[in-house]
């Protein structure tokens, strides 16, 4: 398993985590490690691309499933995109698809992020 | 008749990568398809890793037997190890929630394996062994 992060194309308030390989429970704990990093350094709008991702298992669902849990506690949120069949069919069964939203390419998860932006403006020009 | 394939493994995560791809040998010799062979690919290995980290407690001196039974019906996987027994919940798996707050991060590995297999059976037998029976049926005899 590898994991790179970089600023989305577009948005560089938005990171991107490219994950590849497979996430068996062997790899999950370097899998939350990396995500450790991420989120301690305060970035809480990302985007996890498991284009190159060929086996998630519980294990990596859990991390995941943490992952988005800290990002929306922090008025941030994870989104997915470009998952495979097989690692589709895992998430669709584990019922991931219905609290994870997941995007067919990277333009329509960044752009699916102004929402978020959308009601942190509306907050700030409220408290102005 | 039946022919079984057998493996001894010891009890440590890095080997799963490997139990994956015997597995998938296997089931491709059973006849099951792509997206078959993932889903017991996927249950082997989420049964592997509650042998290692629960049974046996993560220590990895330990050594646990894969099982695979061959026949016209489909392939049968038993997994035996010597660790704490394990007993699996009786609850009602609550992952379908669409609340990711009320979402547990445990559990999901059973939850898998029993949506992934046909049959799914813990076991603790007589000599003190924990073994999961785990069966996937070929489609052309579930439909007949």
């Amino acid at each position: 398993m590898k994991i790179q992060s970089r600023p989305a194309v577009g948005n560089n308030k938005i990171t991107v985590l490219d994950l590849m390989g497979r996430v068996d429970a062997f790899d999950a704990s370097d899998f939350e490690k990396e995500i450790k990093k991420v989120l301690e350094a305060g970035q809480y709008y990302l985007i996890l691309n498991l284009e190159k991702t060929t086996y998630v298992s519980s294990s990596g669902l859990s991390v995941i499933l943490r992952m988005a849990k800290e990002a929306r506690n922090n008025r941030g949120d994870l989104r997915l995109m470009n998952l495979n069949l097989t690692v589709r069919d895992t998430f669709e069964i584990a019922g991931f698809h219905r609290i994870i939203r997941i995007f067919p390419n990277e333009m329509e998860a960044v752009a699916s992020f102004q929402d978020i932006f959308s009601a942190y403006d509306r907050f700030e020009i409220q408290k102005f | 008749m039946r022919d079984r394939i057998g493996i001894v493994v010891p009890s440590h995560l890095k080997y799963l990568h490997f139990i994956g791809s015997v597995i998938e040998e296997i089931a491709q010799q059973v006849g099951f398809s792509g997206s078959e062979i993932d889903h017991i690919k996927q249950a082997v290995d989420e049964a592997c890793t509650n042998v290692i980290k629960h049974a046996y407690e993560g220590r990895n001196d330990r050594h646990f037997c894969i099982n695979c039974f061959i026949d016209e019906h489909g392939l049968e996987i038993v997994i035996r190890d010597r660790g704490k027994f394990f007993s699996p919940p009786k609850r009602k798996y609550p992952y379908m929630s669409d609340d990711l707050n009320s979402r547990p991060y445990g559990g999901l590995g059973i939850y898998l394996m029993k949506a992934f297999m046909d049959r799914v059976e813990f076991k603790r037998t007589a000599g003190g062994y924990n073994e999961v029976h785990m069966a996937k049926y070929l489609k052309r005899w579930k439909e007949s």
